[in-house]
């Protein structure tokens, strides 16, 4: 038990290490009156890490997250991209669309898992290879009538006190344990192809988005190399 | 220094003490009844449950229409299982035919009372005899759990259990429990490293996992009585929850590779101890052979559906088992013509010894009982042709080719019939 404990402590340390990798899976450049965006529902859960190593959601900081990451969001969003147009959200929410934000976490998470120039990255996959979500897309585009979608996808979890503490002891006798860590993946999704043009991860063991401050920092990284 | 060195061995033993005594249940019998007395209070503050483990986190059923506060931890597991509905919601395995879910959502609420509105079923097509209810109300039935329950005081009794799981807040107390456990074990095991045993440690682990087991255990006989007791607030027959697990029983017994489950791992008590506590407490309940099965009800409603739930099942290519839930099946006597089709089906794709004979007979039993499907003639011939009857495996060929006018395999028959085949 200890010895993957220690194991997986190398691993997280070792992807930490490498810290938020840009992903530019094709040199993407906006044609200049194309600039049509929508911005799906983001998928954010906070949690709240115990000694033990268990993360338990957080209704109360994720409700609040959301909505400052969502401002951050938009407002970085409107520096570089001024045609942003907002999706249907909650039980609005057509069922294409939920389908597509549900490929979205597998298909990005995949991305994440086999990132091009790390330890798992597929060795029979050419670099000029493009991620795609599928034709699925061409709803979205009538929906909005929106070329591009941006889709978004964070679980950040918090070391809690008693985590703390048994990081401090466990340094103590020379055991590494993980503490808290943000995920996430960001995807611009070209919705004539499907085609992922954009895509960026954040792997990390910093970044707090319960207050604004600390939101905006993460929508920064996240966002860190969006095509301006 | 000298203080850390005294603390280790001191914080083990508190630890081991923690993780282990949760294993001291009382008498399941004793579970068992206590839920089921509970039960028939639905919304009741928390008492003393017989189970020391699950008083360690008493608390009172959710009301009809209650959300957790959302700064509590419950409050994230609803936000979590929220998000899983969505995802549920759109899944390509969902079963949306109209009839069928309104008459399970009417069943529902018949035994969920004024908690009806709690609760969102979603019937899956997965072949396997499965429900399970999510903190928020998300029901998940299981199209093989429709197919092997006989009527709707067995459909009642796991809907019940289901309910019962959301009242008493299992999910929120399991997770509790697995967070005071692992807190715990990681101290325990620091501390062992420290005083140079490190396989306390290790002992220290097993002994979480098996607490945090027997902690689900305990949850699973609480909601087995206090669903029984739902069952019969509204009016059926409770012997009818044991008689799931006769059943359960029966097919596992048919099962060539079954593995006596772990005693120390399983998440469920053993279906023999359910199938005896819930028979015993049914027993207690006066005029309980007066409440109804609803049989008739429950098997009009899965009709339409059977025959895709019975093909699922062969899919499994699990022989034994299937041969046994379908011997089941015919006993309940409906539809006895799909029944025998089927079992035919399993003896023609198993194909032992002695398989082509009893496929055959299967087949004419369910053409002695009218009403079956075209298929079953193309496979019948398929049969007698196999066993050397060319003759009568061309009637049966022209029989299904008479039948089924548009099948797409009309040309191959075509030829099976003159031979070329």
């Amino acid at each position: 038990m200890l010895r993957t404990i220690q194991l997986a402590a190398l691993a997280a340390a070792a992807f930490l290490v490498s810290g938020c990798v840009t992903a530019k899976t094709v040199e993407f450049k906006w044609q200049n009156d194309d600039r049509r965006m929508v911005l799906m529902p983001t998928d954010i859960q906070l949690m709240n890490m115990t000694g033990g190593g268990v993360e338990v959601p957080n209704a109360e900081w994720t409700a609040k997250a959301e909505g400052l990451f969502l401002t951050s969001l938009r407002d970085k969003l409107s520096e570089i991209n001024s045609q942003v147009i907002e999706s249907d959200t909650g039980l609005d929410q057509p069922q294409e669309q939920v389908k597509l934000i549900k490929l979205h976490e597998t298909v990005g998470a995949t991305i994440q898992n086999h990132l091009p120039g790390t330890a798992f990255a597929l060795p029979t996959m050419p670099e000029s290879a493009v991620w795609t979500l599928g034709s699925s897309t061409h709803a979205l585009k009538a929906r909005y009538g929106a070329d591009y979608a941006l889709f978004v996808h964070v679980r950040d979890s918090y070391t809690s006190g008693d985590r703390a503490a048994a990081i401090f002891v466990g340094a103590l006798f020379g055991v590494h344990m993980q503490g808290g860590t943000q995920r996430g993946f960001a995807s611009l999704v070209d919705l004539r192809t499907g085609d992922v043009v954009w895509y960026n991860r954040l792997l990390r063991a910093k970044g707090d988005m319960r207050n604004a401050k600390g939101a905006r920092e993460t929508a920064d990284a996240l966002l860190r190399g969006f095509p301006g | 220094m000298s203080l850390i060195k005294s603390l280790p061995p001191m914080l083990t033993a508190i630890g081991l003490g923690i993780a282990l005594s949760a294993c001291q249940t009382v008498g399941s019998k004793e579970a068992y009844r206590s839920a089921f007395e509970r039960g028939a209070t639905p919304g009741s503050q928390p008492q003393e449950s017989a189970t020391q483990s699950i008083n360690a986190y008493t608390v009172a059923d959710l009301k009809p229409g209650e959300r957790p506060d959302q700064a509590s931890t419950e409050a994230g597991l609803w936000m979590m299982m929220d998000r899983v509905e969505a995802d549920l919601s759109t899944s390509g395995n969902r079963i949306t035919d109209a009839k069928l879910n309104t008459y399970v959502n009417g069943v529902l609420c018949k035994i969920a009372g004024e908690y009806c509105k709690d609760f969102r079923v979603y019937i899956m097509r997965v072949p396997t005899f499965n429900a399970s209810m999510a903190p928020n109300g998300t029901m998940l039935i299981h199209s093989g759990f429709l197919l092997r329950t006989k009527n709707e005081a067995q459909l009642t009794a796991v809907v019940g259990h289901e309910i019962a799981h959301y009242l008493r807040r299992h999910s929120d107390q399991r997770l509790k429990d697995t967070v005071d456990k692992t807190n715990a074990m990681i101290f325990v095991q620091l501390a062992s490293i420290a005083a140079g045993v490190s396989s306390l440690g290790n002992i220290a682990t097993l002994a979480t996992i098996g607490s945090l087991q027997s902690f689900s255990r305990d949850n699973e006989r609480e909601a087995d009585g206090y669903g029984l007791a739902l069952m019969v607030r509204a009016g059926y027959d409770p012997i009818e929850a044991s008689k799931i697990w006769k059943r359960v029983i029966r097919e596992r017994d048919a099962d060539p590779d079954k593995k006596q489950p772990d005693a120390f791992l399983a998440t469920h008590p053993p279906s023999d101890e359910r199938n005896q506590a819930l028979g015993e407490l049914a027993n207690s309940v006066e005029n309980a052979n007066e409440l109804r099965t609803g049989e008739a009800a429950y098997q009009n409603a899965i009709a339409p559906l059977r025959a895709s739930f019975m093909r699922d099942e062969l899919a499994k290519r699990k022989y034994s088992t299937t041969l046994a839930l379908f011997d089941m099946l015919a006993e309940d006597g409906h539809n006895l013509a799909q029944v025998h089709y089927f079992r035919g089906e399993i003896y023609r794709l198993r194909g032992d010894e002695g398989d082509l004979q009893h496929a055959i007979s299967a087949y004419r039993k369910a053409i002695a009982e009218g009403d079956v499907p075209p298929e079953l003639y193309r496979s019948y011939g398929l049969t007698l042709k196999r066993s050397g009857s060319m003759e009568e495996a061309r009637q049966a060929f022209s029989m299904y080719l008479e039948l089924a006018k548009d099948a797409p395999d009309h040309q191959m028959i075509q030829s099976m019939i003159s031979g070329n085949i």
